[in-house]
């Protein structure tokens, strides 16, 4: 260990995979939803978890994605206004007499 | 995609031949033959919303989709001796609430050409969606971050809180048609992707890049909103 010189990204990459084609933290990002999707070829997919297992900032970007899409899903549970839940059940009620 | 069984419908009903996780809906239906008001409503409170935003998806503003709901509405009660459980009644019913919206959106003269894959509109410009936050060619760090995500304080309580919504919800009004579609589909309604490509008319391909710019949209709206306060 060198404590003197700290790391680059680039080099913990190229240490972990011996020449194969490294990853950016851009590229992942551009990836992330395939990853959320399970759409990776399985070459991709090994590159891309060896990045998040080294780099806090894409882990944080993929726990800010998860939550948004947890954010967004939160816009299903929505109130029906009384207005047109008056207007259904008489609706309703019209057709269940009529049948 | 979870069916529109109401929590307290009996479950015990099996389509003949069916999927047996749809025999709830069969269930449901035989209930709303009878009349039966409580499960009615339990339905509305379940889908209106979610039509409502699928209905948004192809009219003009949101009082016409309003509209367009309730005759879907109509069009599920008069259609309710026909549903025979081959597909879930939530399924079913978002099916007459996208044809009848479609219709409509026809006739308002709004063109919604989800089949031809534009570009023109805006949905296909740019790269990666946030790549002035990289370090450029020249660089020995080309490709990794220059500014890098900020933790955000309190995220799970402020994100998930109510005030988020109508970012959330602003952020996805200002998307272009196809990524609003794809997004309010996928996200909103928690439809899978399968179902959406359908609805579209996309490729597999196509429906996760646009949801992808979507969901990369919506993050920066949150991360503005978080950091602002
Ligand atoms: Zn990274």
């Amino acid at each position: 260990m060198q404590p003197s010189i700290e790391p680059q990204p680039a080099d913990v990459a190229d240490a972990h995979l011996h020449g194969a084609p490294q990853l950016t933290c851009e590229k992942l990002v551009d990836a992330i939803t395939d990853y959320l999707e399970g759409a990776m070829a399985p070459d991709d997919l090994q590159r891309l978890e060896l990045h998040l297992s080294f780099c806090p900032p894409c882990q944080l970007y993929l726990d800010q994605m998860k939550l948004t899409i947890a954010a967004t899903g939160r816009l299903r549970a929505a109130d029906v206004s009384a207005e047109a839940e008056t207007v259904l059940m008489a609706l309703f009620r019209a057709w269940a007499a009529d049948a | 995609m979870s069916t529109g069984i109401a929590p307290d419908a009996p479950t015990t009903v099996i389509a003949p031949g069916g999927d047996p996780a749809l025999g709830g809906d069969i269930a449901l239906v035989h209930a709303l033959r009878r009349g039966d008001e409580a499960a009615f409503a339990d339905l509305v409170h379940q889908l209106h919303p979610s039509m409502v935003r699928l209905a948004q998806l192809f009219v003009r503003d949101r009082a016409t989709a309003e509209e367009v709901v309730q005759e879907a509405w109509v069009g599920v009660l008069q259609g309710l001796d026909g549903f025979e459980g081959r597909s879930a009644l939530r399924t079913w019913i978002f099916r007459i609430v996208a044809n009848k919206a479609r219709t409509r959106g026809r006739r308002e003269a709004r063109t919604v050409p989800f089949s031809a894959f534009a570009t023109e509109d805006g949905d296909d410009d740019g790269g990666s969606a946030d790549s002035d936050r990289f370090w450029g060619l020249g660089t020995s760090t080309v490709g990794y971050w220059q500014a890098p995500p900020e933790p955000w304080l309190d995220a799970e309580g402020r994100v998930l809180a109510a005030e988020a919504r109508d970012v959330v919800d602003a952020a996805i009004a200002a998307l272009p048609e196809r990524q609003r579609a794809v997004i309010t589909l996928r996200d909103v309604m928690g439809w899978d992707a399968d179902e959406v490509c359908n609805e579209l008319d996309i490729t597999a391909t196509n429906q996760r890049v646009l949801l992808h710019r979507a969901r990369t949209a919506v993050r920066h709206a949150l991360e503005d909103y978080l950091h602002a306060a």
